[in-house]
């Protein structure tokens, strides 16, 4: 079966002759080259894989990497990306404002080879301070022909959150931790030791930090050797018509794959389960198509608030771009070309366009996913055969920091989960199951590398029945894990779908809804073989009287919120992370009977539910 | 610099009517407003009918310039 609606028009390739015309290379050069970039970005990748000490780097892929083309107006280049390599895309796709504004500030003309220079103020084309952008120039007989640069998640950046996520807890951007503009951390090769510093004194990660600096180095070095390389045996004319050649094949894949969207405007509504407050907020997206134009707008959000709940409008705009691309058919290089035709409205003050002092840590993770859902939810409407339910849209985390005393001497841990989980059924077939969102796609540690890696237990990670969108194509279901500390623990957790559940399209029904609860000392039952019972709601609704979960609708129940920083968790509690189901597409009642028959089997669907939501008997 | 929390509760692009009409569709007003491309910011004109672009200018990020 099919994974991706296939593009029915024609392809983005030219002729040979056009080629040579436009570009002044030919079509055999142009496309060994726009693969050698995107080649060049994969092995920077496997660079910091391979070399990083933090576990977001070299376990989890947390990272963006690639190339930048140079500025000539001439060629219409502005250090454009050109190449990124596969991690997560909500970094590499940032990179065209991140780096852009970096190179600005710093100077174009100051750069010399060998040069590194890092950054992370968010409200300089960024998304959260955890996150490290580097850029190292592209010389080449002294003429400059782009850069190489990076986006890193930093495991932790300062100030009074360990992981940097503190929702509630940093009301302004100054609470956030260690921000930089623009500074060399290499200066013509040489590490600049005043910079490396600036890690190993204020964050809690001082060796992890004094490797990964000069991984990155490493990787962004590859990547000026590679395209060094390259202009080496082709030529610096022929590297610039193939970046144009690259750039442009992408816009004119993307420009064909929207002129079979039908035209029109369509519109998204969701919510973010709470404020600082506890109030939801409204998000909203309203997309206009036009030919092969389109532009999203979020008129209608809710205004940025204190306490991180509000984004960067650079965050915002990347992850527009992602849900477009990932909901047109075929699957296009993702480069500047691609976001040409795309512009995105992003009210000023609004939840997808914070502005000073506001704290965007927490809320990058929020409205990253909102964005990206609203612009599929949208385009949704514009055609059944690209229409998905709605998938869970937060980045869950959950983090434990504290001592770890297993080896007898103490020493600080910080733990930080990524919650993977389900996707919304669409046109071809039902919601994948557990899989990371479109601006992640990392990986997952093993259950294994974290026991040994923290003191903290495993004690489940399983599928729950009964919470998948039905539909004739359902929705993937939630996953629940059972996470045991087994010291005296610091927490953040963020969560989303605890108070609203994802929505099915075209009939299709939404899932069941996130939430975390805590046995308190419940390792010791478990560890007799006992079941663990009186659980206490940590996000969601609750009976205000003692804590135990409660239906959204009982009288007098109160919803406790779904993100928050510096909760204490004691050795022996268990804590259990359920995120939500994922939304349903099409009417349940055409539900293939064998489809229905296997999800019962696979405990997806109870025999009960399979015949109140299917009409029929599947068990 | 620095921005006060906005008062209102949900915010709405300022769309400022300008004289003359779609040169590509004839659609009577076009609004003056700002937006993102995939280079940065922009102050356009341009008709939300058909999405053609008047006239545009880059400009600051509203954090930056204010």
């Amino acid at each position: 079966m099919p994974v991706q609606q296939e593009s029915k028009g024609a392809s983005a390739a030219l002729s040979a002759g056009e080629v040579e015309a436009r570009y002044g290379i030919d079509l055999t050069t142009a496309e060994v080259m726009r693969h050698a970039l995107r080649y060049t970005s994969l092995q920077m990748e496997q660079k910091v894989k391979a070399a990083g000490l933090s576990p977001l780097l070299a376990e989890i892929g947390d990272f963006g990497i690639g190339l930048l083309g140079p500025r000539d107006e001439g060629r219409d280049l502005d250090f454009d990306a050109i190449a990124m390599a596969t991690g997560a895309p909500a970094h590499y796709v940032i990179n065209q404002y991140y780096a852009r504004m970096a190179i600005d500030h710093w100077g174009a003309e100051n750069f010399a080879p060998g040069d590194v220079v890092i950054y992370n103020d968010p409200y300089r084309g960024g998304s959260h301070v955890n996150d490290i952008g580097a850029v190292a120039p592209i010389f080449h007989d002294g003429e400059m022909l782009g850069f190489a640069v990076s986006i890193t998640h930093w495991l932790d950046i300062g100030g009074p959150i360990p992981t940097g996520f503190g929702a509630g807890l940093q009301r302004d951007m100054y609470a956030e931790g260690i921000r930089l503009s623009p500074r060399p951390l290499y200066k013509e090769g040489e590490l600049v030791r005043e910079t490396v510093e600036l890690f190993t004194e204020q964050t809690r990660i001082a060796d992890i930090s004094a490797n990964d600096l000069q991984v990155i180095k490493a990787a962004l070095q590859l990547g000026v050797d590679m395209v060094t390389h390259y202009v080496d045996r082709y030529g610096a004319e022929a590297y610039l018509g193939a970046i144009q050649y690259t750039l442009d094949y992408s816009e004119r894949a993307v420009r064909q794959a929207l002129s079979e969207i039908p035209d029109g405007t369509y519109e998204a509504e969701d919510h973010l389960d709470n404020d600082v407050d506890g109030d939801p907020m409204l998000v909203r997206c309203t997309v206009r198509k036009v030919g092969s134009e389109i532009e999203i707008d979020f008129s209608g959000s809710s205004r940025e608030g204190w306490g991180g709940y509000a984004a960067q409008w650079s965050d915002t705009v990347s992850a527009a771009h992602l849900g477009l691309q990932n909901i047109l058919p075929g699957s296009i290089a993702s480069n500047a070309g691609a976001y040409r035709p795309v512009h995105v409205v992003a009210p000023a003050g609004s939840v997808f366009h914070a502005l000073p002092p506001m704290s965007t840590n927490s809320g990058h993770l929020f409205f990253l996913c909102k964005s990206t859902t609203l612009v599929k939810m949208a385009i949704s409407q514009a055609d059944p055969a690209l229409a998905v339910g709605e998938n869970y849209d937060d980045i869950g985390i959950i983090s434990f920091a504290g001592l770890d005393d297993r080896a007898g001497t103490p020493v600080p841990f910080i733990f930080l989960r990524f919650a993977l989980g389900p996707f919304g059924g669409h046109a071809l077939g039902d919601g994948s199951l557990y899989a990371v969102l479109e601006q992640g796609n990392v990986m997952e540690p093993s259950v294994e590398y974290e026991e040994e890696s923290y003191p903290l237990l495993f004690l489940e990670r399983e599928f729950v029945t009964d919470t998948a969108g039905a539909g004739r194509h359902r929705g993937g279901p939630a996953t629940r894990s059972r996470i045991a500390p087994l010291v005296d623990s610091e927490t953040t957790y963020q969560l989303e779908q605890c108070r609203f559940p994802t929505k099915g399209e075209f009939g299709g029904g939404g899932g069941g809804m996130a939430g975390i609860q805590v046995h308190r000392g419940g390792l010791e039952r478990w560890s007799r073989g006992e079941a663990l019972d009186h659980p206490e709601v940590v996000a969601g609704f609750a009976d205000p009287g003692d804590g135990s979960p409660a239906e959204p609708d009982a009288p007098g129940a109160e919803f406790r919120i779904s993100k928050l920083a510096g909760v204490h968790f004691k050795a022996g509690d268990v804590v259990v992370f359920q995120g939500p189901g994922a939304g349903g597409y099409g009417d349940a009642r055409e539900r293939d009977p064998e489809a229905g028959r296997r999800d019962v089997r696979n405990e997806i669907v109870s025999p009960g539910e399979a015949e109140r939501l299917y009409g029929a008997d599947l068990g | 610099m620095l921005f006060p929390q906005p008062s209102e509760l949900t915010i709405d692009e300022p769309m400022e009517p300008v004289e003359g009409e779609c040169g590509k569709c004839g659609e009577a007003t076009v609004f003056g407003y700002t937006l993102v491309d995939y280079r940065g910011w922009l102050r356009v004109t341009k008709c939300r009918s058909c999405l053609n672009v008047r006239g545009s200018e880059r400009i600051q990020p509203p954090a930056q310039a204010g």
